[in-house]
């Protein structure tokens, strides 16, 4: 201050400080605010991925930690990242994926999500969705693979797991895959090859007819740890064995391996209960319809259809279900073929 | 006052003006934060809704079948129906779809156009108590196998947010 008295000076000096001070402190608010909106903008775009995630898998897992969902009366648990499918860049736990009644290809612990069948881009071309696979000690398995070794992530991770292997470049010597698959009660073939060119190869159709062998074609994708997941990009391509191909139908597109028994055995569990829901669904779908089409033959098969797969949902425990689903195929398969044959609205079975 | 006096008393008033200042400044902060907390879970937790929405209608339980599968925005009525029924009646069921649907409410409306009326359908409860909610809804449409009819449905998701 130019002119004045030392105690003007002294005065008006002090005021100067508090007013630094509190432009200071303003300007320290305002980036803190700021800071705190950039931070929310990033989690923001953080959800929009995993909404986007979520449009493609049903439940993304996170992490590798045990995720548990608590209720009242129960507590689910099944070891995320032990049980996983890709589709796309999403990742989906088993827990999550819609099962579906099977189609031409089989197995105990089938696990099958249409958010498979949309990792390409296409829709689903079946009623319920696509297939995949939890491994098991339970069903025989034969691996048909190129020369990389790409089945042996299979056999370290279930060394108790009935698995047979045969070379892609054998196939074409007469009676190898037949031998390969002689003498196993059900016995899924997995064709894990590296390449299109090999795929093309794997031509599975020489099969024996009275082999009760179901296929499906992998590709493998990735392998992380002990746990190996597979996603085929062209199922398509293989001919359908064991059958005529369902109308709807495609070999299975996808896969899920446990990394353990107890993954394998939880998976099972879990996928069980939610195909016993869909099959109850359809049942009392088909019951209700019954009655109320326009077409007498379509409501007999209708009808037909409803105690069928009543009989099917009201078994009791995890195996004898599943065991009751794989029997009842064949005849779902049929009834379903024969009800979207008919004229007119006839609906399906689910 | 003399000058004397206000010499005396200005580190007092220094001190209350920093003071307000400083409060003034927090309580704008601390606003700030949680409106924008509340704005960003409110929003992140809406996509979650429609995300949600969006896979309901492709769900094997709801979805309709055969050629129809190919529109992803179609609920099979009489599948809808059928679900509604089996999980109300059974707890352990609806436990199991926990992971899938969440702590949510979700309900059907069939909306019929020519007579200008809806029919509401509880598809699954397991929403939380709580003072408020937040509802997300989306169209769909919905087909009666039966007859082949083809409705306007709304898909509504209702979740405690409070």
């Amino acid at each position: 201050m130019p002119a004045g008295r030392a105690g003007q000076t002294e005065t008006s000096f002090q005021w100067v400080f508090v007013l630094i001070a509190g432009i200071a402190l303003l300007l320290l608010f305002l980036m803190l605010v700021r800071g705190v909106s950039r931070t929310g903008e990033e989690q923001a775009t953080a959800g929009d991925l995993r909404a986007a995630a979520s449009l493609m898998a049903s439940l993304a897992w996170e992490g590798s930690s045990v995720r548990n969902v608590t209720l009242p009366e129960a507590r689910v648990a099944c070891r995320a990242g032990a049980l996983t499918l890709e589709a796309g860049t999403a990742t989906v736990g088993v827990d999550s994926a819609p099962i579906y009644l099977p189609p031409t290809v089989g197995g105990r612990a089938r696990i099958v999500t249409r958010d498979l069948a949309l990792g390409d881009g296409t829709p689903a071309p079946f009623p319920f969705g696509g297939v995949a696979y939890a491994l098991d000690a339970r069903t025989a398995y034969l691996i048909v693979e190129d020369q990389r070794g790409l089945g042996d992530s299979l056999i370290r991770d279930l060394p108790d797991a009935n698995i047979a292997r045969v070379q892609v470049d054998d196939l074409d010597r007469p009676g190898a895959l037949a031998g390969a698959v002689q003498g196993t009660p059900r016995t899924i073939v997995l064709v894990i090859v590296g390449t299109d060119a090999d795929l093309a190869r794997a031509n599975i159709s020489g099969l024996p007819a009275t082999a009760d062998v179901r296929g499906v074609a992998l590709q493998p994708r990735s392998e992380r740890g002990g746990v190996a997941t597979f996603f085929a990009r062209d199922a398509g391509r293989l001919a359908p064995v064991g059958g005529a191909p369902y109308a709807h139908d495609r070999i299975g597109v996808g896969m899920v391996i446990a990394a353990d028994r107890d993954a394998a055995w939880c998976a099972t569990d879990v996928a069980a209960e939610r195909a016993r829901a869909i099959v109850a669904i359809a049942a009392v779908r088909a019951g209700e319809l019954s009655p109320e089409v326009a077409d007498p033959a379509c409501g007999a098969l209708l009808g037909q259809a409803a105690d069928l797969l009543d009989a099917v949902a009201s078994r009791a425990g995890t195996g004898a279900f599943l065991d009751a689903l794989v029997g009842a195929e064949p005849d779902i398969i049929a009834l379903q073929g024969n009800l979207l044959t008919r004229p007119g609205d006839c609906p399906g079975v689910a | 006052m003399r000058r004397g006096q206000l010499q005396t008393l200005e580190p007092v008033i220094i001190v209350i003006v920093l003071t307000v200042l400083l409060l003034a400044g927090g309580a704008y902060f601390l606003r700030a934060s949680q409106d924008d907390e509340s704005r960003r879970a409110a929003s992140v937790s809406a996509r979650d809704d429609l995300a949600l929405l969006e896979r309901l209608s492709s769900l094997p339980e709801l979805a309709c079948s055969g050629p129809a599968s190919a529109n992803r925005m179609c609920v099979d009525l009489a599948k809808a129906e059928a679900f509604a029924g089996i999980i109300a009646g059974d707890e352990t069921l609806r436990v199991a779809y926990f992971p899938i649907l969440g702590a949510t409410n979700l309900t059907l409306r069939v909306l019929d156009i020519d007579e200008g009326s809806s029919r509401a359908m509880a598809l699954y409860d397991a929403s939380r108590n709580g003072t408020r909610t937040r509802a997300t809804r989306t169209y769909v449409t919905v087909l009666d196998p039966a007859t082949g009819d083809v409705r306007f449905g709304m898909l509504e998701i209702r979740r405690s947010i409070g």
